[in-house]
């Protein structure tokens, strides 16, 4: 072959290479933007649940929350059970969006013992109670009461995300507005 | 609610006091105060169209014999993301809020109040923030 041939193949060989790393590379950074390090923004690093940077395989620390009508819940209830904690709040608009994607996802899946618990971050219950008499939801509702600060840490945004598998531990946190289908994707690997 | 740790956390939005504010007594005076938004976010309109949305509102508590008369703010602009079916009213980017004061008998008034927002961008929102302001009038 000559010299000329040799390197076109060469170079469509390094080509080649470099596309297909790009890809890799593309699909790894996603993995981790699904994960990502609020802590980079908030500068405080910490070990909690929602500024640590990967939380996959972490236990989920229990917690006690009351509901809209102040009947305690606690994380404990579900277990053996897949769990999905949604931290979320009524002036959010991206988690507004979410909410139907959960119901829908609570019925398809409920046979399957999925539990889905929505962790309101409102200042007020009342403003909790007022949206849910306006839209419904058929899954779980809680009000945080500042109290799982200390295990979980301060979400960056709404909507934040966790999911439980049966055996109790997170396998993957997600910051903001995801697609349904990411999210029921996720939902599958705890069930 | 972790809301309040949460505005612990460095804001989005920053409301800058205009350094010193010179007026005449029993008059008015503006005091420009200049926000500031990170790109990507956008805070809420002073009078959002939807009901659960939270007002960027200024307050300033009147002290001495200077109070405000008039918070001047801009157009919101009407942007469409892709949590809303609809367009939302909210403040982007860097612009100037012209605060109206009236002034008493004369001496060095400082005022204090609260920059009130919240700020979402294209795929999350942060919790509301209360920002301190204080303003130092003298009035001559």
């Amino acid at each position: 072959m000559p010299n000329t041939q040799k390197s076109a193949v060469w170079n469509w060989i390094i080509i080649g290479v470099v596309l297909i790393g790009g890809l890799v590379y593309l699909a790894f950074a996603r993995r981790s933007a699904m994960n990502a390090q609020p802590a980079m923004v908030n500068g405080s690093p910490g070990n909690a649940i929602l500024e640590a940077g990967n939380v996959a395989g972490v236990t989920a620390p229990n917690w006690t929350l009351k509901d809209v009508n102040g009947k305690p819940v606690s994380l404990s209830q579900f277990a053996g059970k897949p769990v999905v904690m949604d931290f979320w709040a009524t002036w959010c608009g991206p988690c507004q969006i979410e909410m139907p994607w959960w119901k829908e996802l609570q019925d398809k899946y409920r046979a399957q013992g999925l539990v889905i618990v929505g962790i309101s971050e409102d200042s007020s219950v009342n403003d909790v109670k007022n949206f849910l008499a306006k839209s419904p939801v058929n899954y779980q509702i809680v009000w945080d009461d500042q109290s799982l600060q200390s295990s979980y840490g301060t979400p960056f945004g709404m909507p934040t995300t966790l999911f439980i598998n049966r055996q109790g531990k997170i396998t993957q946190r997600v910051i903001g507005l995801e697609g349904k289908p990411e999210l029921e994707k996720a939902v599958a690997g705890i069930l | 609610m972790v809301a309040a740790a949460l505005a612990q956390l460095p804001g989005v939005a920053h409301l800058q006091a205009p350094a010193g504010v010179v007026a005449k007594a029993h008059s008015t005076v503006v005091a420009d105060f200049q926000i500031h938004i990170d790109s990507g976010f956008h805070i809420q309109s002073n009078h959002p169209k939807l009901d659960y949305i939270i007002p960027s509102s200024l307050t300033l508590t009147a002290a001495q014999g200077v109070s405000v008369a008039k918070v001047s703010w801009p157009a919101a602009k009407d942007r469409k993301f892709s949590f809303s079916p609809d367009p939302l009213a909210v403040f982007e980017g860097s612009f100037t809020l012209p605060v109206t004061l009236k002034t008493g008998a004369p001496g060095t008034v400082m005022l204090h109040g609260v920059f009130r927002y919240q700020a979402c961008n294209d795929q999350l929102c942060r919790p509301p923030v209360n920002q301190p302001v204080t303003l130092t009038v003298q009035v001559q």
